[in-house]
């Protein structure tokens, strides 16, 4: 069963009243259980194509369906609740909020879904003793090394009842929790990766292949 | 909520020097509008607290007909016991007042001529403690008058100096008598210092009353209340009491009295509005940038679902706490102050000549109202909620993944 559809998407940047095509006619069909590695060289428009599927982005044509709800109806605010509900994701330079300490970062989202305390609690402790960050628990974002943020941030993605997590622009600092996390997500539900540049990861082909912006790699 | 709250009260102290700036600057608007008000009101307290003492007391009688004729012949009963049965009168004198003219040898002028009831009439104003030079009349002393020191100036007259008193009696005939200046006070209210003598009733009253001589006649009769809240029940129960006597209260007698006082309110209202206003465009500024500052973070929580209201929530909590962090160290500071200053007041002598124009003392005892403190909370916080919508609208406008982009 599919439960990404993208038909003949397409992007076009307006820079100066010059168009300027991100993606052009896109199709993709991505299904349950599948994990999927975008690649592509610099400029070839997978961030643009996952910012769209996370429903971060507009496309400029063409149809999104995800878990046969198409995004291109869902208004500005529907698709926060989409974002909130159904996608985890986790950004290149993390993105924690520096305010707020382990356990209140990898929550936040199910806080944000109105998910009751205990069973948060539960779940953030399975999440922390995954990523193995157990003995961070209380500290702030600012008092953890790169690597430490990067599994909060994969932490946070997951624990989103979402079966989609979206792994934006991973650098080559991934390690193997993080990979471990990300393959447990793949495990549950689906997981789609961008610009993976590094042999770390190793369901990721580590290769820029071909200058088009479409061709995509599974 | 609460992780709302929680990110929006860590997120002020993410940039502890900027925060501080705003914090600092609510703190001494709120100390200096604390302060000047303080001081207005002790300054608006002193006047009025002046003016009923030396000039209106708290309820003064009259004829119906002697305000507006002015004349001797319009006379009321003076029965103090009767007065004294009503438990919330402090004191009260009687005075007979006549409107007629000092002459002495270095020229004339018009003064109001009051009758006066020395005991009584030291109970009531505390004239005697005024006597700068001389002494204070006694029942005895029938040719002696009281004049300002502003007067024996004006018309180079000294103690013991001679001085004639003319007015029209209560038929309505030009009398003159001679009297000698026995004290010269100085009450520190220039309008009432040149425009009134005082000499003892009972040596004028015989001039007023040609034929026969009421003894208990008077044109005035002031009355002193243990605290000022009681005045509008006396004067119900005077009113009742006393049918075809006029019963006026001080606000009644000088309207500008009552006006001293609705002016401080609004003045302190003003006080309040030009704080606010300058404070507005700082605590904007500041949130802006801590907006801007932020982008890609702001981005970020939308990016992960976080819902506009939430965001807009936070921002405007965020300047909600940052701003009123700052109120109570200003009320701290204000009440400090001031506390301090009540013990010996604010010495303002440097300005008594102007002061004394205005009937105002030459040391302010400045005063607290608690009200105030409710109302700059209250205008700290409308003024944050107002400043905070321009900085929580660029927040919750911003786009994703614009802000992602950068990440």
């Amino acid at each position: 069963m599919n439960v990404i559809e993208a038909r003949n998407v397409t992007k076009i940047y307006d820079k100066d009243k010059i168009p300027v095509y991100a993606l052009r006619g896109i199709d993709l069909d991505i299904q349950q259980g599948e994990f999927t590695a975008i690649m592509g060289p610099s400029g070839s428009g997978k961030t643009t194509l996952l910012n769209i599927l996370g429903g971060l982005d507009r496309p400029t044509d063409g149809m999104i369906k995800i878990d046969n709800q198409i995004l291109n109806n869902l208004s500005e605010n529907e698709l926060i609740k989409f974002r909130q509900k159904s996608i985890g994701f986790v950004f290149q330079s993390y993105n924690l909020i520096p305010v707020l300490t382990v356990r209140e970062n990898t929550e936040f989202v199910m806080l944000l879904q109105g998910i009751a305390k205990p069973a948060r609690d539960r779940r953030v402790l399975e999440l922390l003793t995954e990523v193995g960050l157990m003995d961070k628990i209380d500290k702030r974002p600012s008092e953890l090394s790169g690597g430490q943020q990067q599994r909060v941030a994969v932490a946070r993605a997951l624990g989103s009842t979402g079966q989609m997590a979206a792994a934006m622009a991973w650098r080559a600092t991934v390690n193997s929790s993080v990979r471990a996390g990300v393959t447990r997500c793949a495990r549950n539900g689906l997981a789609v990766g961008s610009d993976c540049s590094s042999g770390q990861l190793s369901v990721m082909t580590p290769l820029d292949r071909g200058a088009s912006s479409t061709p995509m790699t599974k | 909520m609460g992780v709302i709250i929680k990110m929006a009260w860590d997120n002020i102290w993410r940039s502890k020097t900027r925060s501080w700036v705003v914090i600092l600057s609510i703190v001494v608007g709120v100390w200096a509008v604390i302060f000047l008000m303080a001081l207005t009101l002790g300054m608006g307290d002193s006047y009025v607290k002046t003016a009923i003492r030396n000039q209106f007391s708290h309820i003064q009688l009259h004829h119906p007909r002697f305000q507006e004729d002015q004349s001797a012949g319009f006379y009321i009963p003076y029965d103090s016991m009767r007065l004294l049965v009503n438990s919330d009168i402090n004191s009260s004198t009687a005075r007979l007042i006549l409107y007629g003219m000092l002459s002495t040898g270095h020229g004339s002028r018009g003064v109001k001529i009051k009758g006066i009831l020395p005991y009584k009439e030291n109970r009531l104003s505390g004239i005697a403690d005024k006597i700068v030079q001389g002494h204070y009349l006694t029942s005895e002393d029938q040719s002696g008058i009281l004049i300002s020191e502003k007067l024996t100036q004006k018309f180079k007259v000294t103690l013991k100096s001679r001085v004639v008193l003319t007015f029209q009696d209560s038929r309505g005939e030009m009398k003159s008598s001679v009297f000698r200046i026995a004290g010269i006070y100085n009450t520190g209210n220039a309008m009432v210092d040149e425009n009134q003598v005082l000499v003892n009733e009972s040596g004028i009253r015989p001039l007023i009353f040609a034929d026969s001589i009421p003894v208990n006649a008077f044109h005035e009769i002031a009355i002193e209340q243990k605290h000022v809240s009681m005045v509008d029940s006396t004067q119900r129960i005077l009113k009742q009491q006393l049918p075809g006597v006029l019963v006026e209260n001080y606000r009644e007698i000088a309207p500008d009295l009552a006006m001293m006082e609705s002016q401080i309110r609004i003045s302190g209202l003003i006080f309040i509005g030009i704080f606010m206003l300058a404070l507005i465009f700082g605590i904007i500024n500041t949130m802006l940038m801590a907006v801007l500052e932020r982008y890609r973070e702001l981005g970020m929580l939308q990016a992960i679902g976080m819902e506009k209201t939430k965001v807009f929530g936070m921002i405007v909590l965020e300047t909600i706490f940052l701003s009123i962090v700052g109120v109570p160290i200003g009320f701290l500071l204000g009440w400090i102050s001031v506390s301090m200053l009540q013990v010996n007041g604010l010495d303002v002598s440097i300005f008594s000549k102007g002061n004394e124009q205005f009937g105002i003392a030459n040391r302010i005892f400045p005063i607290l109202d608690g009200g105030l403190f409710i109302q700059l909370a209250i205008a700290v916080a409308m003024t944050a909620l107002l400043a905070s919508i321009y900085p929580a609208i660029k927040a919750i406008k911003l786009s994703p993944v614009v802000a992602i982009r950068k990440i």
